[in-house]
This record gives structure tokens, sequence and C-alpha cells, in this order.
């Protein structure tokens, strides 16, 4: 009888991903450059990634960004959910502030931080200039353009961890904390041995959807530096854009978008078998 | 629920939770400030405060962009996507929460697979397929192209909150004589509204930027 | 009887409503506000009064153009009048069958007397026509006339009085290049067609497009080296990153740089930060290195026109085309928004431009117009290179620029991308010289 409930989102999502996902794969193995036919080439796609530096550069970007944003994000946002815990007024405040910077339009949110604050010459970085303090805008230099890019979205995402850790938070049940106030624990013990814990499913979650979304990052490194300068801030979905739309070379992005989707699926596959062990799944 | 502390733990929260909305703040307020000026004043330079205040800018660009006709499509849009979502995605959380089916492994599997795939190169088939059924530029299309693509993840996140309810109430209701169909919608439902309601807002959040898709 | 009338009525209605008008769809890129409403009133509105049969809309795609037409062709939809940003895609588009041939169009409408001739040579394909360019552009030099002035500067005319003079106005703290790639970051195209152009020689660019010699050979590294040498010098700025395009083309005027090497599409940005003082800014042709003829105009096509192949009205379509490239909507168009509308027309003495509109413009229009139908013309890496070898350039002229890797290195992929999409036969068509 249940099967009934799982029924209407099966249909949606079969057909609407399954099909377009297969046909996307299928790609990967022709040369297609998106207006004339598919011509058939076997595993060609798969060795020109192989042997392009571009593609080695992009997945150490993937991988620089995925340990960023394991860390830092989760960090923050716990921790401020945490306070959140404590702190009994202005909560409201808080989150909604917090969460204005994902309701932005990423475009806006690039713009601003690179011509008002990155700007050497007419943003903050500028200001600071001229008071003495030189920071060079970390967009511009291959060193730090992807640590430029990584801070807005940093920026950008932050909040959202913090929202959705605090809900989590709420619903542990004032028992098990009493419990523990009895039992005389601190802050960080309550955070160490109760709350953390009480959460885990959730922070789990959010750490696997962190992997694959880093894996899949787009948007603010295409609008800020479209992987430059000098393809030091390319990751593999710019790369790929790159092959579809303007380089003609479409089953190489379909190439490209299964080794996108291998990292995803590695971190799925991880993230079944722990639930699976601890008996949640 | 409350987390009681010392004053001192208060206050360091306090200054904390600050200042992170400091910087969360921030390059939203810069941006506000240069709302109010004219082009060639913010290219100049960004930080100033504005010489006068185009308050006009606002109107402009409402009637430019034909604000009220595209309001209320996104509008629309946004509103079907989050009903589709919330109502087939809850039904679905449910059941991988409480394992109702002998196959949840494979589905919540399969549903977090399709989250790991790049949209941007979805849209040729996914272009092709609708441009052959006519349903180009059709709101309910789009609304359930949506509906595919946030589902997965709104409904591990209501399935985390589903996990955190306790068993035993469901258990007390069945034990009184309550069909699947109640235990769900009035003993589960309630208890995780805020959970979907958060969804609810996410998926609304994303549905209402979304540019790709949607101009496509 | 009444269900019958019920169902006839609309029948009646729709049948006498059917001398409705044939439409026309246009998808335009991106446009601001203002923008739209010149298009509107120079063009949609006059063309509907002098062709009432007809309905065009202009759809204003924005920045995804590209994509959303490359999509929506391949599954036969579309607009009627397609407008591409450039001749890179249409060898390809003209193989899938997605354009129509407009020889038939262009002898009923005469065009072949109205056009200049290099561009319907470069819109043809296998001797048919596809395209008809919407804008043609030059990259030059604007520099500032009153720190010329000045500083005692003459016009560079040879690479190596360019450099005299940069050298100095390094000494002095001044900017040379004027130049900024953030929210272009294809910018970087520019200053390798100029060296391709002025230091290797049109006659070679000519040669390596068409495949007699590679693009490694000795005058393109020569160029490609150059290009390094002013990077190294710091020609381009400290800032070249950072700012957009507008805002480097500012600095040309508030003193902080002398030099613009970009093209006529910065005529737009005059009127806002030289207003005023019109004359204190000035374009000629770039200086080109010894032994190469001077000036150069390198020729680029900033956007293209065509007709969709499967296009239910395509007379309507070139009816429309053939609307723009006329003397009075040149005029109109152009005095309000410069440096997009430069249609190839032969002769442009009787087109008449808004009083308000610097003389520079005209006169640089003019200049170019004379030096193309003379084949005086280079060539722009954009307009004449197929599309992977010119996307690889941009980033590969800044690997170059970092010393990631050195000019051979760079010459040898673009070579080999170069002969790969040649043999796909993706190349745009290159007129004889």
């Amino acid at each position: 009888m249940h099967r009934l409930y799982i029924l209407p989102t099966l249909i949606i999502n079969l057909t609407i991903i399954l099909v377009p996902a297969f046909l996307t794969i299928l790609l990967a193995f022709y040369k297609w450059d998106g207006i004339t036919l598919p011509r058939f080439i076997g595993f060609d796609n798969f060795e020109f990634l192989w042997y392009d530096r571009v593609f080695w550069l992009a997945l150490k970007n993937n991988i620089i960004w995925t340990a960023l944003f394991l860390t830092i994000p989760v960090a923050f946002g716990m921790l401020a959910a945490t306070m959140l815990l404590v702190v009994r007024r202005g909560r409201m405040l808080f989150q909604v502030i917090y969460f204005l910077p994902m309701i932005i339009a990423s475009v806006i949110t690039a713009r601003v931080w690179q011509g008002m604050i990155f700007n050497p010459v007419n943003g903050i970085y500028g200001l600071l200039d001229r008071y003495g303090l030189t920071l060079t805008n970390p967009l511009s230099e291959p060193s730090s353009a992807l640590f430029g890019v990584a801070t807005v979205d940093l920026w950008h995402w932050w909040g959202f961890l913090a929202v959705i850790f605090f809900a989590a938070l709420r619903q542990v049940s004032e028992e098990q904390i009493d419990a523990a106030r009895i039992e005389g624990a601190t802050f960080f013990q309550m955070m160490r041995y109760v709350l953390l814990p009480a959460i885990k499913p959730t922070i789990m979650l959010m750490m696997v959807m962190t992997v694959i979304w880093s894996f899949l990052v787009f948007d603010f490194v295409y609008i800020l530096t479209q992987g430059g300068p000098a393809f030091s801030s390319e990751v593999l979905s710019t790369m790929a854009y790159r092959h579809a739309f303007y380089d003609l070379g479409v089953g190489k992005a379909a190439a490209t978008a299964i080794v996108i989707s291998m990292f995803g699926l590695a971190a799925t596959v991880f993230y079944i078998r722990i639930q699976t062990r601890e008996g949640d799944l | 629920m409350n987390l009681i502390e010392s004053r001192i733990t208060q206050t360091i929260s306090y200054v904390f939770l600050g200042f992170a909305a400091f910087v969360s703040l921030f390059p939203i307020a810069l941006m506000l400030l240069n709302s109010f000026k004219p082009a060639a004043e913010i290219i100049q330079n960004p930080l100033s405060w504005p010489e006068i205040y185009r308050w006009d800018n606002f109107i402009r660009a409402w009637q430019d962009a034909n604000f009220s006709q595209t309001f209320l499509n996104s509008m629309i849009l946004t509103i079907i996507t989050i009903i589709l979502v919330c109502t087939t995605g809850s039904m679905t959380a449910y059941v991988l929460a409480r394992k109702k089916v002998k196959s949840w492994r494979l589905i919540t599997g399969y549903l977090l697979a399709t989250t790991t795939a790049p949209i941007q190169l979805f849209m040729f088939p996914l272009y092709f397929t609708f441009a052959r059924l006519g349903l180009i530029n059709n709101v309910f299309a789009v609304a359930f192209i949506y509906c595919a693509l946030f589902s997965p993840f709104s409904i591990m996140l209501m399935r985390t909150y589903f996990l955190a309810v306790p068993k035993e109430l469901e258990q007390a209701a069945i034990v009184d004589g309550a069909t699947h169909w109640q235990v769900f919608f009035r003993v589960m439902l309630p208890i995780v509204w805020p959970g979907i309601l958060t969804v609810a807002l996410i998926v609304g959040l994303y549905t209402w930027n979304e540019f790709l898709i949607a101009t496509t | 009887m009444k269900r019958l009338v019920l169902v006839l009525l609309p029948l009646f209605f729709s049948i006498t409503c059917t001398n409705k008008k044939a439409s026309l769809s246009w998808w335009f890129e991106a446009a601001n506000p203002n923008q739209r409403q010149w298009l509107n009133e120079l063009m949609e509105v006059p063309f509907e009064t002098l062709y009432p049969e007809y309905d065009l809309s202009i759809d204003y795609r924005g920045n995804t153009l590209d994509q959303q037409l490359r999509v929506a062709l391949l599954s036969g939809n579309g607009p009627d009048i397609i407008q591409t940003p450039g001749p890179g895609y249409l060898a390809t588009m003209v193989q899938a069958g997605q354009l129509m041939p407009l020889d038939i169009y262009a002898d009923e409408f005469g065009w072949k007397d109205r056009i200049l001739e290099v561009f319907l040579n470069m819109g043809s394909y296998d001797g048919k026509l596809y395209f008809l360019p919407k804008t043609y552009e030059t990259i030059g030099l604007f520099y500032n006339t009153k720190m010329f002035e000045e500083n005692g500067w003459a016009v560079p005319k040879t690479i190596p009085e360019l450099e005299m003079i940069a050298d100095e106005m390094i000494k002095m703290n001044i900017v040379p290049f004027a130049a900024g790639s953030a929210d272009w970051r294809q910018a970087s195209e520019w200053f390798v067609s100029i060296v391709f152009n002025s230091v290797a020689g049109p006659n070679n660019f000519y040669k390596a497009l068409k495949g007699e010699i590679p693009w490694t050979s000795e005058p393109f590294i020569d160029a490609v080296d150059k290009l390094k040498e002013w990077w190294d010098k710091g020609y381009f700025g400290t800032n070249y990153h950072s700012l957009t395009i507008e805002q480097s083309f500012a600095t040309l005027s508030d003193g902080t740089a002398a030099m613009a090497p970009t093209g006529t599409w910065s005529f737009q940005y005059i009127p806002t930060y030289f207003k005023g003082r019109e004359d204190e800014v000035e374009f000629v042709g770039f200086p080109s290195a010894e032994g190469l003829p001077t000036p150069l105009y390198m020729l680029s096509i900033g956007s293209t026109f065509s007709i969709a192949n499967n296009s239910s009205n395509p007379y309507g379509a070139a009816r429309a085309i053939d609307f723009m490239f006329s003397d009075d909507f040149y005029g109109d168009i152009n005095t309000v928004w410069q440096g997009e509308w430069n249609m190839p027309l032969r002769d442009l003495s009787n087109v008449i431009i808004g009083e308000n509109v610097i003389p520079q413009y005209r006169s640089s229009m003019e200049n170019l117009a004379n030096a193309v139908s003379n084949n005086q013309y280079g060539y722009t890496t954009w307009t004449f290179m197929p599309p992977a070898t010119n996307n690889y350039l941009h980033s590969g002229i800044e690997e170059v620029w970092f010393d990631v890797i050195d000019s051979g290195e760079f010459l040898a992929k673009i070579d080999k991308l170069f002969q790969e999409e040649k043999a796909e036969g993706k190349v745009p068509s290159i007129p004889e010289r």
C-alpha cells in the first residue's frame, strides 16, 4: 500500500531525469558539435580528458573546493546554530539575516563582490589601498583566483547550513538536555555529547550533499572568472560547459559530466553504507 | 527549546552572532546603497554615498522588466512547484524514513544519484523532448521539471525530520486503529510541519532564482 | 439550434479574423531598456507601418542567446531571423542545414550593389550566401589628445614609436594601454589579434587561416613574444583583470591612462566619459611593425543575421533584414546607439547621422569602409578562426602572460586545434585577398 506513496515522485523523476541522463551518458561515446549529427567514437572522449592538462587542474580545484566546503561552513553553521539556541531574543532576525545571502541571485552577488569589494580601484580593496593597506584582487591572480571565488560562495552558503542545523537542533527533546544539565554538562560538553549526536543524520546528509554539490559547482566560478585567469579557477562543470556550448564538443562535455557524477555517486554509496550500518536506513 | 547558559556564554554568543550578521549584511548593504545611484556613478565609485537619491531607478526597473507580468509568472511557477514537491516529496520521505517499502535502499540511492548530475548538460535532451511534445513555454511543464530536480534533496531533508519523530507515537496510533493514511496525515505531518515549511521555503527560493531552465 | 449557433459563431469569427498579420520572430541578445525603446521606435514601428502585413516581434534573450539558439534549432524551433554573436558557428549551422540560402533575396533586393563585397564573400559557403553582418568593426588605438599634447608625444605609426612613448608613460606612472577584462574575459583576444596583424602581418595571418602555413611559424612566435613583452613591461597596468571594459575606458578620460587599444564598439562610452570635451579623444589605426602597411584596419564582424531554414515567412524576414540595410535606418540608429549597428553599406555618403554624434565616429566609419573596399584590411581571431581554437586563445594567452606556458607551446596548441577544426569544415569563410 505504501508503494502508492512513492509513485508520484518516481514517475516525475524517471521521465524527467532518467531519460535525459541516459541520453547524456550515451553522448559521452560520441563526437557531437550540438548542431550536426553525432558520430560514434568509443572511448576517445575519455582518452582526451585523461591527457588534458586542464581536466586534471579542474579536478584538483573541485577537490580543494570540497575540502573547503566540508569544513568552514559546516563549522560556522554548527556554531551559529548552537548559539542561536543560547540566545533567546532575536532568533528570527538572525536567521533571516543569515539566510539573506542565499536569496539574492548569484549574478548580483558576484557583481557586488567583484565590482564593489574586490575591485582594487573602486571597491573596498581600493579604499584600503588609499589608506595604505594594499591587497591584490584575489580574482586577478592565478594563485588565489579559486579562493577568491570560494570566499564569495562561502559567504553565500554558510547561512543556509546554519538555518538547516538550527531547524534540526530545535527538534532535540527537552528531556535529553535536562538530563545532561542535571549531570552538570558545560556548553561544549553539551554540544559534543548531546546536540551533535542528536542531529547526526542532518549533519551527515549535508556533508554528503556538500560533496555532491562541490563537484557540481558552477555559478560563481562562471560569473566571476569563467575559470580564469589562465584556467586557475577552472572546475569540471565550467570546463564541461565550455566544451558543450563554445567548443562544439558535446561528447567531451558528456564525458566530463560522467566524471562529475562518479564522485557524487561515490559519496552517495558511502552515505548509504554508513546509514545502513547505523540502523538509520 | 532553549539552552540555558551563563551570562558569559550568552554574551559571547551575541557577539559572534552579531559579527556573523554584519558579514552577511555588508555586501547586501553595498548593493542597496548603489541601487539608488545612476549607472555612471556606480561604475566610478561604488562606495560613495549617492549624490541624489534616484528612487526612480526602482520604478524604471519595475516597468522596464515588465515586472508585474514576470512577477506573476514567477509567483505562479513557484507556488505550483512548492505544492508539487511538498506533496509528492513528503509522502516519499515518510516511506523512506520508516522503511515501508522493501526497496528503500535502492530508491534512496537512486534519488541521491540523480542529484549528482550537472543540469547544464541535461538541456539538450530535455529541451529536445519537450519541444517535440510542444511543451516549451508551458508553466506546468517547467514546474514538473523543477519538481524532478528539487525533489531528491527535499525528500532527503524531509526524511531526516521524519526520522526524528519517535516511533512510539506511530505505534500508539496504530494500536488505536488508525489506517496508514491517517497515521501519515494526522500523526506524522503535524509534527514535521516546521521541517516541511523549511523545505517549501528552500524550494520556493530555488525556483524563484532559477534561470537556466526558465530561459530556455 | 442554439447549440449550432454557439459552435458556428466562434468559427465565423475565426474565419473573418484570419486576415491576421504574418508574424516574424527575431531573437535578439541583451539590450537595456533605452536600447529596446530605440529598436522599437526605429525598427518595429516603421517596418510594420511600411509593410502592414507583418507583425515583427523582437524577443530579448539576454547573454545566453547563443546557447538558446543552439538548443532550439536542434529541435526545429527558433526564430525566423537568426542573430548570432559572430561567424564562428555559422559554418557548422550551414552544414546542419539550419540556415536558408539568401541568394534570391540578395538578387531581388540588390544587396550586391549596396553592400561591401568582402562581406558578401564572408557570408558565403559553397558559393551560396548565408548571412549578413549586423555590424562590422575594427580595432585600433584610442588616445587622449590632451595628454599627448601636454607631453609632446606624436601619434605612433610604427611599433618602435609606440614602444618609445609607452616606455615614457610607464616612467611617469601613466598606464599606456587602458584595458580591462573583468566582465568580458575574451577581451584578451583583441590583443592577440592586434599583434597577429601588426607584428606578424595580415598576409601571414591570411596564409595561416587558409592552412598554407602553420600557426607555429616564426612571425606568430614573434607576435606572441611581443605581446608577452608588453605585458611584462607593465603596459597593461596592474588592474587588467579587475576592471570592466567600461571602467578601463574611463581611465582614458581621467589621466590614469593615455591610450586604449580597443575596438570601435568603445565609441558608445565617449558620450559619458568625455562629455563636453569630445575633442580630447581620437581614434587611429594601430601601429604596425616595420615593413607592414599602415594604417591597418582589422576586420571584425559583430553579429550576424540569417534566416532559419524552416521559417514560415522567409520573405518577410528578408524584408526586415533589408530594411536595416538602408541609409535611413543606419543614420537613425547610429545617432543614438553607436558602435553596434555599422551595417556594411557600400556608400555612406548619403547617411545623415545626428549632430550630437562626435565627428570622430563618422570619419572612423568612413575610413574603415574605404579601407575595406580597397582590400586594405586585417583579420580578427573571433571572426575568422573556428570556435574551439578561438576559445582556447582567450585562456591560452593568459597562460602565456602568467608564465604557465611559453609562446611556442601556446601556438602549438592553437595549430593543433585549428587543423582539427579545419578538417571538419568548421572554419569560417576567408575571402581572397
